[in-house]
């Protein structure tokens, strides 16, 4: 893997990834701290894993769930704090015109 | 030029009573917006998905139904991007790779396009949620300023079956489709006459022309249509001359035409990864046992039935079982009837299918009640009516209108018909062949055998034509 | 006042059953000036049901333990105004036994932070010395039970947050095994990490709570439904401990914590004479070395980073939460991610690494060898364990940090962060036990036993409690 460099286009990359919009100054820390963190968590790359498979779930196996409706009483208070238009929340077009 | 074809088919399994991740009704339609929901499927932070066992049970039906291979560890993935109808930011999906595994691998599913079999190869098969809803309020997503939003479909449990690129043409996309949609209905997982039950991403490219991804048509005439279109549309821009780059478009269902698709900035990065929140569930092998003996008869096995207990020819055959509800409607009028075979298949498939909208299927015995038609098939073998006229009656049965009162109405109560007359009587003179002989010495000869044909149309028969017909029939001797 | 007491005497009817919460908000009010403990105080409810387990006892939770129409923010301004419409399993679960939820307890941002100092409502300080942290990330519970505010809270501890802030504010803390108390309503940092625990001033506090939150929830589908039943340490929770413990006790000393060059000298040296009393009560004592436990933050911050940003990738502001622009004349992108400054710096940089680590060519890099790595470090320890009852360590082994530490470089918490964290990647229970208090230096004992064997730790929990502790002497039960 190349090693990465923390140019703006990477740190814009970054913001897409995940979806926030980040302030100059916070572009400059982040790319300070993005540095030290790397480092850091870099010495997982030189633990020796060989033979051991991922470790996703400390509890392996789980039991399915019976098809039984359960109707919620609640149901309106969950969105009771928005505006509500005829019963449909509002949101933001997908793609706004140009 | 070389057409190739690849689905991408989303079905809901509509006949779950609850949602995949929470115990939300499943029956979402209809209901006012937004009171089909709870903390899991609206994604509220502390919210924890739960897998709904009659879900895996449907899945595992379809999979032995195409023939796929069922990964034995059932495994939860998240599939992260960025929509305002995915509560969560992922969707809970399932994925090969990353330490979890596709639901189903592999399988194929074998069709017939002009009497021609083709087997279309599945690549995999995976459970996931549904989105919610948008709805736009100008009813129209270029003009509307927001969306609105109703999430008694978040969370519905899809069932998305991937194919190979394999089709080659429009209407194996439709016949693909259509034994899918029947295979479903057969194993009474999905009933797929439901609006937005069924909604299909599509790959296609034309010759030379690098893959184009249509994205999000709902309905089978509708995919149909897309494709139909973006075939032509490449084949246009090819023999201008131009090139298909790689692309995704959109299908206007309103204009019945692709558009591209306006692009984000980035390409969208899943970033898999297992869901934590779904440890394994290590599927046993008694539940696909136990699933495989309980499958119902299937589109293919049904047709080879149709064939070798009925008669059918292999065409109506195949015909009948491309919808269930087709199927069971030839099978209940010919149980009602005591008729089987091709005159009621072809009845069916010729006449009846002629005036109802395909999209309409599943209602065919409501239209139609299946007494009705087996009424006029027994009027039909009684040689009460002619098939000219049960042909004549079908478009009145369609629309409301009851065998008898057509009847009626037709002024067919009293058979008239000469024809069917005319064989009638030819029946009784060969059953009787002394009575040509007595013809000079008794003239109540006449009488006797015009009796007899009324007896045998069920005194429905005109005596004054029967009298014309005999006398005829006797000069003529 | 013990909780145990209370209830003792209440059932003997010497006390009133309201006595704990009467007068509780203006206490509050009085205290929180100086220690900034509560982010939200509920009213108080004297409707608790009677005669239960714990009727009468006012408990704090953390905030990021949702409670029916009591606001819940994670100490986030993104959830500044989020109230939830439902409880937690473990708030329901105290509701019903008639503890009293008195307040939402401060904490670092979505619990990420080891000093409690990212909340958006401000850093909680320690009640042993106000100039200092009270550990994060449950700071705030840990302040409340230490100030004697309240006699039990519950934490949530992902990497350390229950017990650090047990540590260094003198108190007892619980990290249960994975999977033994429910998840269901904590709002998730890194779900295969996170565990809901009880914090408390005294031992058997400790063990009533943790029985009365534990045990399978058939919400959580990472809860086990086998276990150690909830009655026996209910039971327990009024009895004294065994008098033989220590004879049979076998301890493994884990080395690295002690030799670690951040380790404090005095802190560590204080500890080794609690350790050495151990040895003359009987237990046998022995050191181990597990080096892989100083790269377990690495592997740590690996999971939990990636992990945060996609449990994280929900709040966007549209169904709940703060929102800075408005749905209209805005795009979906341009929404969520201005919605999405609102997040503190933590939050943000670790959402950030997160999601990067995720993307594309990385998550084999990091995210899997971290999943590795975790399996090999499961089994280090688990491979420790089967030799020795439980593994100890300093609940920390450097003292409070001053409340402007500045952890922007994660690497200068690894002494207290690795030999926390490794109960959470392997999902071990682990108990924090306070030895001595002082304004600057609390000296604590951190064991770690195998799964499902948090009665062993109950049990020595007591012991040191009631004979080896020089905190104000616990009475007898």
């Amino acid at each position: 893997m190349k090693k990465i460099e923390f140019t703006d286009d990477f740190i814009k990359h970054l913001e897409w990834l995940a979806r926030i919009e980040l302030e100059d100054s916070e572009k400059k820390r982040l790319k300070e701290e993005l540095a030290l963190l790397l480092r850091y968590i870099d010495d997982v790359l030189s633990i020796d894993v060989e033979g051991y498979s991922p470790y996703i779930y400390p509890k392996p196996s789980m039991e399915l769930r019976e098809d039984i409706p359960v109707s919620d009483e609640d149901a309106y208070s969950y969105l009771s704090r928005l505006a509500l238009e005829e019963g449909f929340v509002k949101g933001p077009v997908v793609i706004k015109k140009k | 030029m070389n057409i190739k074809i690849g689905l991408e088919v989303h079905v809901q399994l509509t006949s779950l009573k609850t949602k995949l991740f929470c115990s939300c009704s499943a029956d979402y339609r209809g209901k006012p917006p937004n009171t089909n929901i709870c903390p899991v499927c609206l994604g509220m932070p502390g919210s924890l998905p739960r897998v709904n066992k009659e879900a895996i049970r449907s899945a595992i039906k379809v999979a032995l139904a195409l023939n796929s291979n069922i990964n034995q560890v059932l495994a939860w993935a998240r599939k992260h991007y960025f929509y305002p109808d995915l509560p969560k930011g992922y969707q809970i999906s399932q994925y090969d790779g990353k330490g979890v595994a596709t639901f189903a691998k592999g399988g194929y599913i074998d069709i017939r396009v002009n009497g021609e079999k083709k087997r279309i190869k599945i690549r995999r098969i995976n459970i996931e949620e549904d989105p919610a809803r948008i709805v736009y309020p100008t009813g129209d997503a270029e003009t509307s300023s927001y969306i609105l939003l109703d999430y008694n479909r978040s969370g519905i449990a899809l069932l998305e079956i991937v194919t190979e690129p394999d089709m080659n043409s429009p209407e194996e996309v439709r016949a693909f489709l259509e034994k899918l949609r029947s295979i479903l209905e057969h194993l009474e997982v999905s009933d797929l006459s439901l609006e937005g039950s069924m909604r299909a991403d599509v790959n296609i490219s034309v010759g030379d022309g690098e893959m184009v991804e249509v994205k999000n048509i709902s309905g089978l005439k509708d995919i149909e249509q897309a494709i139909r279109y973006e075939v032509a549309r490449q084949i246009d821009v090819l023999e201008k001359g131009g090139r298909i780059e790689r692309e995704t478009r959109h299908w206007d269902s309103t204009r019945k035409i692709t558009k591209p698709a306006r692009v984000k900035e980035y390409e969208e990065d899943y970033r898999y990864m297992p869901d934590p929140n779904l440890p394994f569930y290590i599927i046993p092998d008694e539940l696909i046992e136990e699933v495989r003996k309980t499958l119902p008869e299937l589109p293919e096995e049904r047709a080879a039935r149709f064939i070798n207990q009925h008669g059918l020819s292999e065409y109506l055959a195949h015909v009948l079982v491309s919808s269930k509800a087709l199927a069971d409607y030839y099978e209940k009028v010919a149980e009602l009837s005591g008729v089987k075979g091709d005159k009621v298949a072809g009845l069916i498939v010729t006449d009846l299918l002629g005036w109802i909208d395909s999209e309409d299927l599943s209602n065919i015995s409501r239209i139609v009640p299946p007494e009705d038609l087996a009424e006029v098939v027994k009027l039909l073998e009684k040689n009460e009516i002619t098939i000219k006229m049960a042909k004549e009656m079908i478009p009145l049965l369609v629309r409301g209108e009851k065998p008898r009162q057509i009847i009626e109405r037709m002024g067919w109560s009293v058979i008239r018909n000469r024809a069917v007359l005319e064989k009638i009587v030819d029946d009784v003179l060969k059953e009787n062949p002394q009575v040509l002989k007595d013809i000079e010495r008794n003239p109540r000869v006449v009488q006797f055998i015009i009796g007899k044909v009324l007896e045998k149309t069920g005194k429905k028969g005109d005596p004054k034509i029967i009298a014309e017909i005999v006398r005829e029939k006797i000069r003529l001797s | 006042m013990r909780a145990v007491d209370f209830l003792l005497s209440i059932k003997r009817g010497e006390i009133d059953d309201v006595k704990l919460i009467e007068g509780f908000r203006e206490r509050v009010i009085a205290e929180d000036e100086k220690y900034n403990i509560f982010i939200t105080l509920a009213e108080p409810d004297e409707s608790f049901p009677r005669k239960r387990l714990l009727s009468g006892v006012p408990i704090a939770v953390k905030d990021n333990i949702v409670t029916k129409n009591l606001r819940t923010t994670c100490a986030s301004q993104v959830l500044e105004n989020f109230v939830p419409s439902y409880d937690a399993t473990v708030v329901e679960r105290i509701k019903s036994e008639g503890g009293v939820i008195v307040g939402k307890t401060n904490m670092d941002e979505f619990a990420m932070g080891a000093l409690g100092t990212t909340s958006y409502f401000g850093p909680t300080r320690n009640p042993l010395n106000p100039s200092l942290s009270p550990g994060g990330s449950s700071s705030g519970s840990a302040a409340a039970v230490s100030s004697g505010l309240v006699p039990m809270a519950l934490g949530s501890d992902t990497g350390g947050s229950i017990r650090l802030p047990a540590a260094w504010t003198g108190i007892y803390g619980l990290k249960p095994t994975y999977g033994l108390v429910s998840r269901y309503g904590l709002v998730s940092y890194s779900d295969s990490l996170d565990q809901i625990g009880p914090m408390a001033s005294s031992i058997f506090d400790l063990e009533l709570l943790f029985g009365v939150i534990m045990g399978w929830d058939e919400k959580d589908p990472t809860t086990y439904d086998k276990h150690v039943p909830s009655e026996v340490f209910i039971k327990r929770a009024f009895m004294n401990p065994d008098p033989h413990i220590m004879s049979n006790l076998r301890v493994a000393l884990l080395k690295e914590p002690l030799v670690h060059e951040d380790a404090d000298q005095k802190v560590v040296d204080r500890f080794m004479d609690y350790v050495s009393e151990l040895e003359a009560y009987g237990a046998l004592v022995e050191e181990v070395s597990i080096p892989l436990v100083n790269k377990a933050p690495q592997i740590y911050y690996v999971i939990a980073f990636s992990d945060a940003s996609s449990n994280l990738a929900r709040f966007s502001g549209l169904l709940y939460g703060k929102r800075v622009v408005d749905v209209i004349d805005t795009d979906w992108d341009e929404y969520y991610m201005r919605n999405r400054k609102l997040f503190g710096w933590e939050v943000k940089r670790r959402i950030l690494l997160g999601s990067f680590i995720l993307s594309a060519g990385y998550y084999e890099m990091y995210y899997d060898r971290a999943l590795r790595a975790r399996a090999k470090l499961y089994d280090e320890l688990n491979k420790v364990l089967a030799k020795y009852d439980v593994i100890a360590t300093p609940g920390s082994n450097i003292p409070p940090l001053p409340l402007d530490f500045d952890a922007s470089d994660l690497s200068r918490l690894n002494a207290i962060d690795s030999l926390l964290v490794i109960a959470n990647l392997a999902g071990l229970p682990a108990i924090v036990i306070p030895l001595e208090v002082s304004t600057n230096t609390p000296i604590s004992i951190q064991l770690i036993s195998q799964k499902w064997s948090e009665d062993i730790l109950f049990e020595i929990g007591k012991y040191i409690a009631l004979y080896i502790s020089k905190l104000e002497r616990e009475l007898e039960a």
